[in-house]
């Protein structure tokens, strides 16, 4: 979950560059009044020297705004790399959704009704079997390379 | 005295003077546009707010990393560092740039000849 991150750090750096800029106007401001300059002109001189503030952030904010999408489609991409790569748990996990939703959409449903403690054995006994037979088809634990 | 004709940077030009001016330390935006300008001997027009955009773009790529500290004068600010990916790129720009100069140098004065 990657992209949830970088959503976060980018709410952070979203915060923090209005405070940048101003601390930045700010700094300017005192190194023009340090070599003598009134307050109000130093003021706008630093201004003048820093440009459209509102045109720089929006600028700042703009580097980030897709950066949430790219990394979901990156995630989505890597996937479904990896599900092609071992169709053998492709097959399994594939089968354990079916069955789970299978059950969940039918309305008559006596056998073992949803949220039943015999509903909850059955899904995980079919899961750790299922899982153990996969092993088979290709999805192995990854093995340390060999030495040559 | 002759006022400079302001002239656009060509891009990439301010990350690597900004990657060059953080690879003597780590800065926060004000001290790195007043170093970038200290340096160039107030020769290049750059407007400060440009830098503000651009650290954002380095830090997405991997460049640069930020913190918040404190100013000299006690102030709120993000101070900047370089990262070793920041060093690749600036190593790649530097090269690239010598490159076009010299390309540039030689068209504008052809050898006597």
């Amino acid at each position: 979950m990657k992209w949830m991150i970088n959503f976060d750090r980018r709410r952070g750096l979203d915060c923090g560059i209005d405070r940048e800029v101003a601390s930045h106007l700010e700094e300017g401001t005192a190194d023009l009044m340090d070599s003598g300059m009134p307050e109000q002109e130093a003021r706008e001189k630093a201004s003048r020297e820093f440009g459209n503030v509102r045109i720089y952030t929006q600028d700042s904010r703009e580097v980030w705004r897709w950066v949430w999408l790219e990394t979901l489609l990156q995630d989505l991409r890597y996937g479904a790399r990896m599900l092609r790569r071992n169709p053998g748990f492709t097959l399994v996990a594939e089968s354990c959704a079916g069955l789970d939703v299978a059950p969940a959409t039918g309305t008559r449903n006596r056998w073992a009704p949803r949220g039943s403690v015999e509903r909850m054995v059955l899904r995980q006994g079919f899961i750790l079997a299922t899982a153990g037979l996969a092993r088979p088809w290709g999805w192995r634990p990854a093995l340390p390379p060999k030495r040559p | 005295m002759n006022q400079p004709i302001p002239r656009d940077l060509f891009p990439g030009a301010l990350e690597m003077m900004v990657l060059q001016t953080l690879r003597r330390g780590p800065r926060h935006g004000y001290a790195l546009m007043r170093d970038i300008k200290a340096t160039s001997d107030d020769l290049l027009q750059i407007e400060e707010g440009s830098l503000y955009p651009a650290l954002q773009r380095m830090l997405k790529a991997g460049w640069v990393n930020a913190e918040w500290g404190l100013s000299a004068r006690n102030r709120k600010v993000r101070v900047y560092k370089i990262t070793p990916a920041g060093r690749k790129q600036l190593e790649r720009e530097t090269s690239s740039f010598d490159q076009m100069l010299q390309g540039i140098a030689r068209v504008m004065r052809p050898a006597e000849s």
